[in-house]
C-alpha cells in the first residue's frame, strides 16, 4: 500500500473514532439529563404527595389547625422526616402571614428545626409567585443557597387559593451524583479524544517528515533537477498523452569528467541544467534519469516540441561552459517525442525514446531525432507487457508464404511467418519486426517459438503431403532450453519430422561449427532439414557449406531483387551460388521474388526454389488450403 | 497535587472571609453610621473574619465595643450591662431577648438577615431603605 493510501485511510479511520467519540459524548451528556428529569420527576411526584397528604390531613387554615393542635404538628413534622434524605436534605412547610412573610409551619428536620412560624426569607421571589400563581414549580438554585441543587415548590391549596407551601430542596450532593453518574464513561470518551487529537497531530508530524524526506530524495542534490522517483511518484501515467517528452544525453561525459575532474563536472551539469530551465517553458519539468541523460516532460500546448527541440540542440550544441578557466563544450543527443493520443502511460514511449537514443548515440551522437508518427503499434508492440499479454492470452497466428518448386510449378512447401492478432482489432496482426528484439533474451520468445514449432507439427499432422519450415535464430542454437524444447517436439511428431525445416538466420558469426553441427545432426535426427537463410549477405557464406552439413541455401533478398536492375553481375552471383549448392546436393531457394522479370531469370538460372509475393504472399493456412 | 488542593481550599476560605466581611461592613455602617467600627464577638470563625478586616477593630469586652455579635446568651446579658447595640447569629437568642435588635444567621441553606422593628426603635436605630424588608414587626 503507498504511504498516500495509507495516511489517507489513517486519517479516514481517525476521524471517524472523533465523530464516534462525540457522538458518544453527545449519548452520555444526553443519558445523564435524562437521568437527570427522571429523579427530578419522582421528587415532583413525592411533592406532589406529601402536599396532597398535608392537605388532607389538616383541617383549614393550616396555620390555624396547627395552632390548635401542637400534636397535629409533631406528627406531620415526623411524616416529613420519614421523607427526608441525603438526597432531599430539607422538607418542610411554609405560610405567608398578612404581612408578606414566609413562616414555617411544618419542618422534617429534627436536629436544626425551625422554630414554628419563624420567619423565613426564601432568597428567591418564586416563591411569592408560586404561592399567588398555586401551580407548582422546580427552582435551580443560585449560589447564595448552600447545599441545595434544586427546590421543588409545591402549594398546599384549599378552595383555590394557597394555604401552604411545601418546600422540597434536593441536595447539591444528589445533583453532583446525578451530573457525574456517567463520568468515568465521559473520562474515558475525553481520553479517547485527548488521544486521537494527539494522533492526528502525531501523524500530521509524520507527515510534514516524509514529506520533507521525499522533498529530499524528489530532487537531485546536485543540479535541483527532479529525479526518476519524482516521475514515478507524482507524473500520472494516464496523462503521458497531454505531454511531449525530450531526452536529452551529453555525449562522452566521461571525458568530461576525466579530463577536469568531478567538481567542474558536476558544474557543467548544474549549469547545463539551469540553462534547460532558463529556456524551457514555464510549466515544464527537467528529470535527471541518470549520469548525464535528463529528461524534459512539456505540456503539448505549451510549445511546438519540434521546433523547440530543434533550437534547443543547436544551443545546447553551440553552447560554451565558462567553469574556471576552461572553456568547455560538448555536443548532445536528443530524441524528442510528439505523443501520439493513444498512450496509455509514459512507459509505452520510455523505452521508444530509449531505443531511439541508443540508435542515434550507435550512429555517431550529436544528432537529434523526433519522433512525431509514432504508430499505435509502435506504441503497442514495442511494449513488452503487451507481447507478453498477448502470447498469454494466445493471441498468436501464424501466416504461411509458399516456396515453389521452379520446375513443377507447384508448391513445394511452406514458411510459417509468425504474427500477433492485435487484441483491439483481430484483423490487424503484428509481423515480428515489431516485437521479436524485445522478446528475443525472454522467456516469451521461447513460449512463442514452442508454438511455432507446435503449430506447424499440427498442420503438417493434418496435412500429410505438405511441408512447411520455421524460423530459428543461431542465437537460439546457444539456448539449451530451447534446444530442449526443440527436441522434445520432434520427438513427440518423429513421423512428421522429416517435413519440417529449421530455417536458420544469424545475427552473428558462428565460432563454435562443431557445436553447430552436432546441433544441427540433433534436429536432422528424424528426418527434418536445415536451411541456411539470408546466404550471401551477412555472416551467412561459403564457409557454412564446407563446415556445415546443410540441406537448403536460401539466396539473400537484397541480391535477388537488383535483378529487376538487369544486374547481370549479380546474375552471375546466383548462378554460381546455384552451381555450388547443386554441385553439393543442397537445395536453392531464391526469396523476394517479386516481379516476372525476376521470375524469368530465376528460371533461367535454373534456380530449383522460388519464393516471393509475385508468387504467393503470406496468408492464412486456409486460403492455400481451401477444404480444411 | 495536595498543594493544589491546599492552595483552592484556602482561596475558598478566602472569598468566604470577603463576603461575610463585606455582608458585616455594610450591615456595621448602617446601624452605627460611621465607617471604623469597635466589634466585640464570642464567635470564633466571626474573630477570624473581623481580624482581617481595616474598618472593624475587635474590642476585648462588650462595654468597649460599638457593637456585639454574639454567639452565646451569657454575651448578650454582658452587652445589656453596657448598653451596647446587640447582634446575633442565632435566631433563639433573638427570639430570647428582647435587647438583640436583629440576628443574621443560617436556615435551610440560605442566608437569613432579621431586625425586629420596636427594638430598633427602642435603641433609636434606623435603618437604610434597603434593610426595610428585612425588618419584622413580631417574631
Amino acid at each position: 500500500m503507498s504511504a498516500k493510501r495509507t495516511f489517507k485511510y489513517t486519517f479516514t479511520i481517525m476521524g471517524l473514532l472523533i465523530l464516534m467519540a462525540t457522538y458518544i459524548q453527545y449519548a452520555i451528556d444526553k443519558n445523564t439529563e435524562n437521568l437527570q428529569t427522571i429523579e427530578i420527576n419522582k421528587a415532583k411526584q413525592y411533592a406532589e404527595k406529601i402536599a396532597n397528604y398535608i392537605q388532607n390531613n389538616s383541617c383549614t387554615p393550616i396555620s390555624s389547625c396547627l395552632d390548635n393542635s401542637i400534636a397535629n404538628k409533631r406528627a406531620l413534622d415526623k411524616i416529613l422526616h420519614a421523607f427526608q434524605s441525603d438526597n432531599f436534605t430539607n422538607l418542610f412547610v411554609l405560610y405567608r402571614d398578612q404581612k408578606n412573610n414566609f413562616r414555617f409551619l411544618l419542618d422534617s428536620s429534627q436536629d436544626d428545626q425551625a422554630e414554628y412560624k419563624s420567619v423565613f426569607f426564601p432568597e428567591s421571589k418564586e416563591f411569592n409567585l408560586i404561592y399567588d400563581t398555586g401551580k407548582p414549580k422546580l427552582i435551580e438554585q443560585s449560589g447564595n443557597v448552600k447545599e441545595v441543587w434544586l427546590s421543588l415548590l409545591h402549594p398546599i391549596m384549599d378552595s383555590n387559593q394557597t394555604k401552604a407551601l411545601l418546600v422540597l430542596d434536593l441536595s447539591e450532593k444528589y445533583g453532583n451524583s446525578l451530573k457525574n453518574f456517567n463520568s468515568p464513561l465521559q473520562n474515558i470518551i475525553l481520553y479517547l479524544q485527548l488521544f486521537t487529537l494527539f494522533s492526528i497531530i502525531f501523524l500530521a508530524y509524520i507527515i510534514y517528515d516524509s514529506y520533507k524526506l521525499k522533498k529530499s530524495v524528489l530532487v537531485d542534490s546536485l543540479t535541483s533537477a527532479r529525479t526518476k522517483l519524482y516521475r514515478k511518484e507524482y507524473f500520472e501515467e494516464h496523462q503521458a498523452r497531454k505531454y511531449n517528452f525530450i531526452l536529452i544525453d551529453i555525449d562522452k561525459f566521461i571525458q568530461i569528467n576525466d579530463r577536469f575532474g568531478r567538481s567542474i563536472a558536476d558544474r557543467v551539469l548544474k549549469e547545463f541544467v539551469s540553462y534547460i530551465r532558463s529556456v524551457m517553458p514555464m510549466n515544464a519539468t527537467i528529470i535527471r534519469n541518470h549520469g548525464a541523460e535528463f529528461l524534459l516532460m512539456i505540456k503539448k500546448s505549451d510549445v511546438d516540441i519540434a521546433r523547440f527541440s530543434h533550437i534547443l540542440f543547436d544551443n545546447l550544441s553551440s553552447k560554451k561552459y565558462y567553469i574556471a578557466d576552461n572553456i568547455i563544450s560538448f555536443s548532445v543527443s536528443m530524441c524528442a517525442v510528439q505523443t501520439p493520443a493513444e498512450v496509455k502511460s509514459f512507459y509505452d514511449i520510455e523505452h521508444i525514446m530509449d531505443k531511439k537514443l541508443l540508435e542515434i548515440k550507435s550512429l555517431g551522437k550529436d544528432r537529434l531525432a523526433i519522433l512525431n508518427d509514432i504508430s499505435h503499434t509502435d506504441i503497442k508492440y514495442k511494449n513488452i507487457d503487451h507481447i507478453k499479454q498477448a502470447i498469454d492470452d494466445n493471441k498468436l497466428t501464424c501466416l504461411f508464404q509458399p516456396i515453389y518448386h521452379s520446375e513443377s510449378k507447384e508448391i513445394y512447401k511452406y514458411e510459417a511467418l509468425v504474427r500477433i492478432i492485435d487484441e483491439d482489432d483481430p484483423s490487424r496482426l503484428i509481423p515480428p519486426f515489431y516485437f521479436m528484439d524485445l522478446i528475443r533474451e525472454s522467456v516469451h520468445y521461447i513460449r512463442l517459438s514452442k508454438w511455432v514449432i507446435a503449430n506447424a507439427f499440427r498442420l503438417l499432422r493434418e496435412n500429410p503431403t505438405d511441408r512447411i519450415s520455421v524460423n530459428l535464430d543461431l542465437a537460439d542454437l546457444y539456448n539449451e532450453e530451447m534446444i530442449h524444447i526443440i527436441q522434445q517436439e520432434i520427438q513427440e511428431n518423429k513421423d512428421l519430422a522429416n517435413r519440417l525445416t529449421f530455417e536458420i538466420l544469424e545475427h552473428q558469426e558462428i565460432k563454435d561449427f562443431d557445436r553447430i553441427d552436432m546441433i544441427f545432426k540433433q534436429l536432422k535426427q528424424f528426418g527434418s532439414s536445415i536451411a541456411i537463410d539470408d546466404f550471401g549477405s551477412g555472416y551467412a557464406n561459403f564457409g557454412y557449406i564446407a563446415k556445415l552439413d546443410i540441406d537448403i541455401l536460401k539466396i539473400d533478398g537484397s541480391l535477388i531483387k537488383v535483378l529487376d536492375d538487369s544486374d547481370t553481375k549479380m546474375k552471375t552471383i546466383i548462378k554460381l551460388i546455384n552451381d555450388m549448392g547443386t554441385s553439393q546436393n543442397i537445395k536453392i531457394v531464391a526469396e523476394h521474388v517479386s516481379s516476372k522479370k525476376i521470375y524469368d531469370i530465376l528460371l533461367e538460372l535454373n534456380v530449383e526454389f522460388l519464393q516471393g509475393f509475385y508468387l504467393g504472399k503470406p496468408k492464412p493456412w486456409e486460403e492455400y488450403h481451401p477444404s480444411t | 497535587m495536595l498543594l493544589l488542593l491546599i492552595l483552592s481550599c484556602w482561596h475558598i476560605s478566602a472569598l468566604d472571609i470577603k463576603s461575610t466581611l463585606k455582608v458585616y461592613h455594610s450591615l456595621f455602617a448602617s446601624i452605627l453610621k460611621k465607617q471604623h467600627f469597635s466589634v466585640y464577638t464570642d464567635n470564633s470563625e466571626l474573630k477570624n473574619a473581623f481580624s482581617q478586616s481595616d474598618k472593624i477593630s475587635l474590642a476585648s469586652s462588650p462595654s468597649s465595643a460599638n457593637i456585639v455579635v454574639a454567639s452565646r446568651k451569657d454575651t448578650i446579658i454582658r452587652a445589656y450591662q453596657s448598653g451596647t447595640i446587640v447582634l446575633t447569629t442565632k435566631y433563639s437568642l433573638l427570639d430570647d431577648s428582647t435587647r438583640v435588635i436583629g440576628a443574621l444567621y443560617w436556615r435551610k441553606g440560605r442566608s437569613q438577615l432579621l431586625f425586629v422593628r420596636n427594638r430598633l426603635q427602642q435603641q433609636g436605630i434606623t435603618l437604610p431603605k434597603q434593610y426595610s424588608k428585612f425588618i419584622v414587626d413580631n417574631l
